[in-house]
């Protein structure tokens, strides 16, 4: 049984899409796969013209390390580290020089609205500020695309209002930004476009407004 | 990643596992002291025999033998002597600096109210500035071929019961030595000649006279009776020589080895006297004189004598493997100290060797225990792996990652391990110091920790802690990032 089947689908710079589906529906995979996380088995990938395939793993490590942020539902914070040791880890692998680190990562927490719990540990957050710290970190490294699997997940609704919130800020800025959710409803309010999978395949697609710019 | 990074991270690592740290940890710094106590023993003893070749300066030192006798029988030329005429031509060999003979004689010392019967041995003064005679434990040695002084050595102290080195410094020393010589057998030829010829006057049958067999059987008896006299004066009534010296110093004693030492040594210009006119009592020193036809040699030369050994003093800065082979040539069998330390050095290393795989046989149960650990590690922190490799982390980060953390738990092992066994190696020489001065035993320093030691133990901790890791970090590299994602 495959997770992801026959899904074909482009995504423009700038553009906020929605992936929406049940549980199982593929959608983690579809993220993962755009990612560079997972290989899929058939099929290929194109990031403005480089098929994903075609890189060796060094190649695609640094497409993460890059050009893609990602964001988790269980936010994936390491535990017996900081706030802003969690931040930094992003620019471990970028090559960004050891006394930027540290200021990019401030720099990112303040602007998230983190700069009291720059030194707690993630066990000392509650919900949404382990989110907000996971979304910095997927940030700080200033990605062309921003995934976040099921963001809200976790989260109380006020929590959720505000990282979605958040999230469509940041696109609002230039940011790409594809969101796995189950909630339709809060996307509708963001999301340039939404797609809904079911059982792998790709079960319906509503353009809600309009984006300008190019293909990604 | 640099190299703070992954310093940084496996430190925080093996800090947060404090008590499984300090396990891992303990069976390096275990392995690692029993590598360092015992290869420090035996660094230890090579440098004690080095440094006893060097003080003796015997790594320019070169013995020389007469030919072995039972190849002599066999062969069919003249057989090489090792007389006075080879030791001035092995004293011309490029690169042969001194040779000189060990020339020893019997003769009875008085020391004091003390009369003993011992060995004297008779060396030049050139011999005795070397370094095989500097180890005085007091005085100095003699100055002059003909100096009146005398270096006497530990053992005969030992014999006379005296403790104190100094306290025989400048007291006499009779030195008396027996010799056979040509005259006490002539003498005796000639003592009680007139009684002889009288006796021998009233024996005369005066009516044989005319008969020719009467004269030969006449002329028989008395050449056997003068014989007869005279190999009873040679060697009962042999000549005492005696010399008065005095003590200039005391020198280690030697009694063992290629290099020893005898009780009483004199300049060989004094012992000269102990041996004008005279013959040798060993009856295997006056056949080879007799063979040689130097038995009759001129008074001093010494040429008949026969030496059982001659010392060649080399030039260290000549390789010694031509002056062997020019000595081989002559006819002569070597012995050099610097070939033996050459085997001495190859002993050395397979002991090391030996010591090093029983380390490396503790090490390497450490290092199981170090696997051990790091695959628990990799269990624990498969999240944070795939975390690491969501962010954009290579294969090659995470294998460096946990490598890092193999090398740290051997780095720190390592250096703790070092101190650990450089404590044992200092409480072992304390309890052996106290049981060579028990024993009366020189002191001397069983180990030693060189710095190659420090090195080679550091990085043989370091090393197999990585080997040790390999494995583990092979295994965390392989981790699925989506799996590890999934695993809640």
């Amino acid at each position: 049984m495959r997770a992801v089947d026959g899904v074909s689908l482009s995504l423009r710079k700038g553009e906020f899409l929605a992936v929406v589906g049940a549980s199982g529906s593929g959608k983690s995979t579809l993220l993962n796969l755009l990612a560079g996380l997972d290989t899929p088995t058939s099929g290929q990938i194109e990031i403005e013209g480089t098929a994903l395939g075609t890189l060796n793993r060094r190649e695609v490590a640094a497409y993460r390390a890059r050009r893609v942020g990602m964001v988790f539902q269980s936010f994936n914070l390491i535990a017996h580290h900081t706030a802003l040791r969690n931040v930094e880890l992003a620019l471990y692998f970028n090559h960004t020089p050891l006394r930027e680190r540290r200021h990019l990562a401030t720099a990112i927490l303040e602007q998230l609205g983190l700069s009291d719990r720059l030194d707690h540990r993630p066990g000392d957050l509650s919900g949404g500020e382990q989110q907000r710290v996971a979304i910095a970190r997927a940030l700080v490294k200033k990605p062309d695309i921003l995934f976040a699997d099921e963001p809200t997940g976790n989260l109380d609704l006020d929590n959720a209002k505000q990282i979605i919130q958040l999230i469509a800020d940041l696109n609002r800025q230039g940011l790409t930004v594809v969101v796995a959710t189950h909630d339709l409803v809060m996307m509708q309010t963001h999301a340039h476009r939404i797609i809904r999978m079911s059982y792998g395949r790709l079960a319906g697609e509503t353009i809600l407004r309009g984006v300008t710019g190019e293909t990604s | 990643m640099t190299f703070q990074d992954l310093l940084h991270s496996s430190t925080g690592n093996l800090w947060r596992m404090k008590l499984r740290s300090f396990l891992t940890i303990s069976g390096v710094v275990i392995a690692i002291a029993a590598f360092v106590s015992m290869l420090s023993f035996g660094a230890g003893m090579q440098r004690n025999v080095s440094e006893q070749y060097d003080k003796l300066g015997l790594f320019s030192t070169m013995q020389v033998y007469p030919p072995d006798k039972s190849k002599i029988a066999d062969s069919i030329g003249k057989a090489a002597v090792l007389d006075q005429d080879a030791v001035r031509g092995l004293s011309a060999i490029p690169g042969v600096v001194l040779a000189y003979p060990f020339d020893a004689f019997p003769v009875t010392v008085a020391i004091a109210d003390t009369v003993l019967a011992t060995t004297a041995q008779a060396l030049p003064e050139a011999a005795v500035q070397t370094k095989l005679f500097s180890q005085m434990r007091a005085g100095a040695v003699f100055t002059g071929d003909s100096s009146d002084q005398a270096v006497v050595s530990e053992d005969l102290l030992e014999i006379l019961r005296i403790k104190d080195p100094d306290s025989l410094l400048g007291q006499r020393l009779v030195v008396s030595a027996k010799i056979a010589i040509l005259d006490s057998g002539i003498v005796h030829v000639f003592r009680g000649l007139p009684a002889h010829l009288h006796e021998r006057f009233d024996q005369i049958r005066w009516d044989s006279l005319n008969n020719g067999e009467y004269w030969s059987r006449l002329g028989r008896e008395e050449v056997t009776a003068t014989l007869s006299r005279f190999a009873d004066g040679f060697l009962n009534a042999r000549s005492v020589v005696t010399d008065t010296l005095r003590i200039s110093g005391v020198i280690e004693g030697r009694t063992h080895g290629r290099a020893t030492v005898k009780s009483v040594i004199i300049a060989a210009g004094r012992a000269a006297r102990f041996r004008t006119g005279g013959f040798s009592d060993d009856p295997a020193e006056l056949l080879g004189a007799l063979r040689s036809g130097t038995l009759f040699a001129p008074a001093g030369a010494m040429g008949g004598k026969e030496y059982p050994q001659v010392t060649l003093s080399l030039d260290p800065n000549v390789a010694y493997e031509p002056i062997r082979d020019s000595v081989k040539a002559r006819g002569f069998r070597t012995f050099s100290y610097a070939e033996e330390f050459k085997e001495i050095r190859k002993f050395f290393l397979y002991f090391n060797l030996g010591l090093s795989v029983v380390g490396l046989i503790a090490l390497i149960t450490a290092s199981l225990g170090i696997v051990n650990t790091m695959v628990m590690s990799i269990i624990e922190r498969t999240r944070e792996i795939g975390v690491l490799k969501s962010l954009g982390a290579e294969d090659r980060d995470i294998r460096l990652l946990f490598l890092a953390e193999s090398g740290m738990i051997g780095s720190i092992g390592a250096t703790i391990g070092i101190l650990f066994g450089w404590l044992i190696t200092r409480v072992a020489s304390v309890i052996a110091h106290l049981i060579m001065v028990r024993e009366g035993i020189p002191k001397f320093e069983l180990f030693v920790l060189p710095p190659w030691l420090i090195l080679s133990a550091f990085l043989f901790g370091l090393v197999v802690s990585l080997v040790a890791g390999l494995y583990p970090a092979a295994r965390a590299a392989r981790v699925d990032p989506v799996e590890a994602l999934r695993n809640e």
